[in-house]
């Protein structure tokens, strides 16, 4: 059940399987920092970078 | 009549000394050239109410979030900005970071940290965002100067605040930044400019960036290249691109 890699953005696009709790962590994690909806996204992407693939 | 001779030559002379005052000053800030370098790092460690709830619900997840925010704390002690002002013009960017040496992705700067910024009478912003590079005019700041003060270094600073439009809601965010009338450089760290001295320190968004190392008038030659490349846009309708991103994500994954 884990990426083989890649970002948000292309699992998004892709239909490779991944962590769905993982997913759900890098959502909450990204848009409980706050602030712009850049800065949410990118701290979603990081997070799912470093912890889920 | 010799009063009012004498009256008139003095109001001209009480009129001169702020003029010359002000044309030194002018003209002192319009020859002043700088290098400086800028350091990253997190305020103080404050729970929000939503990281209390996290910790009290899912103490599993609370510990991943920390570790994270470790990490990117971890990381920005080896970030490193430089801004360099010339003829009244002034470029911010981040240093190049060092390969890690397990090529494993390196936390630290934030998501407006890779961006240029140049300063001018305009203010341009050349992010990477979503796989595209945007070149991003931002609004003229308004700022509120306060008699409080602090010594950085050498220099007295004072604070100042400006309030800034962060997402396509219109939320607002408070910035503080100190500055030294000291230096007449009116330009600081992420472009934020336009008050009577050089910022030394600027506090945004639970991030703090300090003054390291300050070269004033150096001899070397000093480039503020103006970025041209990327696709246009205002800051708010940047703001739109980013909130439209994000809620066709939302919608993809059924959140």
């Amino acid at each position: 059940m884990l990426a083989t890699g890649g970002t948000l953005m292309n699992a998004t696009n892709s239909s490779v399987p991944i962590r769905v709790d993982c997913f759900q962590d890098a959502w909450d994690y990204g848009t409980n920092l706050g602030g712009s909806e850049y800065a949410q996204w990118f701290y979603m992407n990081e997070y799912y970078e470093t912890n889920c693939v | 009549m010799p009063t009012t001779l004498f009256k008139t030559k003095t109001m001209n002379k009480l009129l001169l000394i702020p003029f010359i005052f002000f044309t030194f000053l002018n003209t002192n800030s319009q020859n002043f050239k700088g290098i400086i370098e800028y350091g990253k790092r997190s305020e103080e460690k404050v729970l929000t109410k939503e990281d209390i709830k996290r910790k009290k619900e899912n103490p599993e997840k609370h510990k991943r979030f920390q570790k994270m925010n470790s990490m990117y704390a971890e990381g920005e002690k080896k970030l490193i900005f430089k801004l360099k002002i010339d003829n009244n013009a002034s470029n911010f960017k981040m240093k190049p970071l060092l390969k890690s040496v397990n090529s494993k992705k390196q936390l630290g700067p934030g998501p407006y940290d890779r961006g240029i910024y140049f300063n001018k009478d305009f203010r341009i912003l050349q992010l990477n965002a979503f796989g595209e590079l945007f070149l991003i005019s931002k609004p003229k700041l308004i700022w509120k100067i306060y008699k409080e003060n602090k010594k950085i270094g050498n220099y007295v600073c004072l604070k100042a605040t400006t309030e800034i439009s962060i997402n396509s809601q219109g939320s607002k965010e408070l910035i503080t930044a100190w500055f030294t009338p000291k230096i007449p450089l009116s330009f600081g760290p992420l472009g934020y400019d336009g008050l009577p001295g050089l910022i030394l320190e600027l506090e945004i968004h639970k991030k703090i960036y300090f003054v390291k190392k300050l070269t004033l008038n150096p001899k070397e030659q000093i480039k503020t290249g103006m970025p041209t490349k990327g696709v246009k846009l205002t800051e708010k309708e940047f703001q739109k691109v980013s909130s439209g991103t994000l809620d066709k994500f939302r919608k993809n994954r059924g959140y």
